[in-house]
């Protein structure tokens, strides 16, 4: 059993075998700087342990295509907040799986949208002069037919 | 699904994690939101495989100019595709506005002059440039007709006249090629001028086709029909009518 440590000082306890689907831990353990525990101070708690339900569902329901496409759908289903603390968790501890299916969440939220819309979700404010938004516009057409 | 309320924008880093999963018409659209999201959505590592992917031969571009961003690249390369597809657009000169005026001479005598609207011309159903016009006669040039050995010296000038009398272009002005057919109809042909501004090389690849049929009594002939056309040198076909209309509107419209 490996140990983990949250930025916020929680505890997780995880078999190693499953924990190795982060490319980080496993290397972290090859270099022996496992012993005791592994702190990771860029992912917290609460975050953490989303991380680690992804991967134990992984590990034990690996060759159940079906039942992981359906898991998969429901995991993604959280606010936008804790999407993105996810895909910086997934980042660093370099879990491709998990990366490339919350990346690709939000990527299918904006594509197909509008520019304003897409400022509407996340609340952005266009600091473009209408000329310069005009040019990026004009030059690019034949994104906005 | 997550609710679209009002949140804040992704850390950086988040930004171009997803942006890896985008395609180019999302990551243009996307690089529209706000200037970060700008340099975010630009960057040369996520246009590079895009742009080596569908135009493998403009990424050699980067060979003379090694400044030119990945994305430009793309971007000349959906440009030009879609101007390869582009239609030409729909001439300025409707055959509303154009006047044919033909007239036929024995040496310097005029025997007929024939004055016919474009939009009373009998339009074929294939849309070529190519009509068949009755002749004018008795309009007041005096004895229309003409011996049959003088046939061969007729001439022929075909105007086309733009409405109000704005502007005039000869199409042609010659004498008949060969001799008159059995006394009963002459070829005349003469190639157009290149039109200059969209044209290459010395010729317009365009010809004015114009024939007689005559009516003969008496041992004198009278021109009763006249049928006119452009054709093509290249297939030797007649054009269709808008091609016809904008070789014309270079010469009959301010450029």
């Amino acid at each position: 059993m490996i140990v983990l440590n949250s930025s916020d000082g929680a505890t997780f306890e995880v078999e190693e075998s499953v924990a190795v689907q982060s490319q980080t831990i496993k290397h972290m353990i090859e270099d022996n700087c496992a012993d005791t525990s592994i702190p990771l101070p860029n992912v917290n708690g609460v975050t953490l342990a989303r991380v680690l339900e992804y991967i134990k569902k992984h590990a034990e329901a690996k060759d159940d295509e079906e039942g992981l496409k359906s898991f998969d759908a429901e995991f993604v289903k959280v606010d936008q907040a804790s999407l993105f603390e996810i895909i910086l968790a997934a980042n660093y501890l370099d879990i491709k799986g998990l990366l490339d299916l919350t990346c690709q969440t939000v990527a299918d939220q904006i594509k197909d949208l509008t520019v304003e819309e897409v400022r509407a979700i996340f609340n952005i404010m266009n600091d473009f002069t209408p000329e310069e938004e005009a040019k990026l516009r004009n030059d690019h057409a034949w994104a906005f037919e | 699904m997550s609710e679209k309320s009002l949140k804040s924008s992704p850390p950086w880093s988040v930004l171009s994690l997803v942006a890896n999963h985008l395609d180019p018409k999302t990551l243009i659209i996307a690089s529209c939101v706000c200037k970060s999201w700008s340099i975010c959505m630009s960057s040369d590592h996520l246009w590079k495989p895009i742009c080596s992917t569908l135009y493998p031969s403009l990424c050699n571009l980067r060979a003379a100019n090694l400044a030119v961003p990945y994305r430009r690249l793309y971007n000349l390369g959906c440009v030009s595709e879609k101007l390869r597809l582009q239609k030409p657009l729909k001439p300025h000169l409707s055959l509303d506005s154009i006047i044919f005026a033909i007239d036929v001479f024995n040496g310097n005598v005029c025997l007929s002059t024939t004055i016919k609207p474009g939009n009373q011309l009998v339009v074929d159903k294939s849309f070529l440039f190519h009509f068949d016009i009755d002749a004018d006669l008795g309009n007041g040039h005096g004895d229309p007709s003409v011996a049959i050995e003088a046939l061969d010296s007729l001439r022929v000038t075909w105007n086309v006249v733009l409405g109000g009398l704005r502007s005039v272009f000869t199409m042609m002005d010659c004498k008949v090629k060969g001799s008159f057919v059995l006394g009963q109809e002459g070829w005349f042909s003469q190639e157009l001028p290149q039109s200059g501004c969209c044209s290459s090389g010395d010729a317009s690849g365009l010809v004015a086709d114009l024939r007689l049929g005559l009516r003969q009594s008496g041992g004198k002939g009278m021109v009763e029909r006249i049928s006119v056309g452009v054709l093509s040198i290249l297939s030797w076909r007649y054009v269709c009518i808008d091609d016809a209309l904008r070789y014309l509107q270079h010469f009959l419209l301010p450029c």
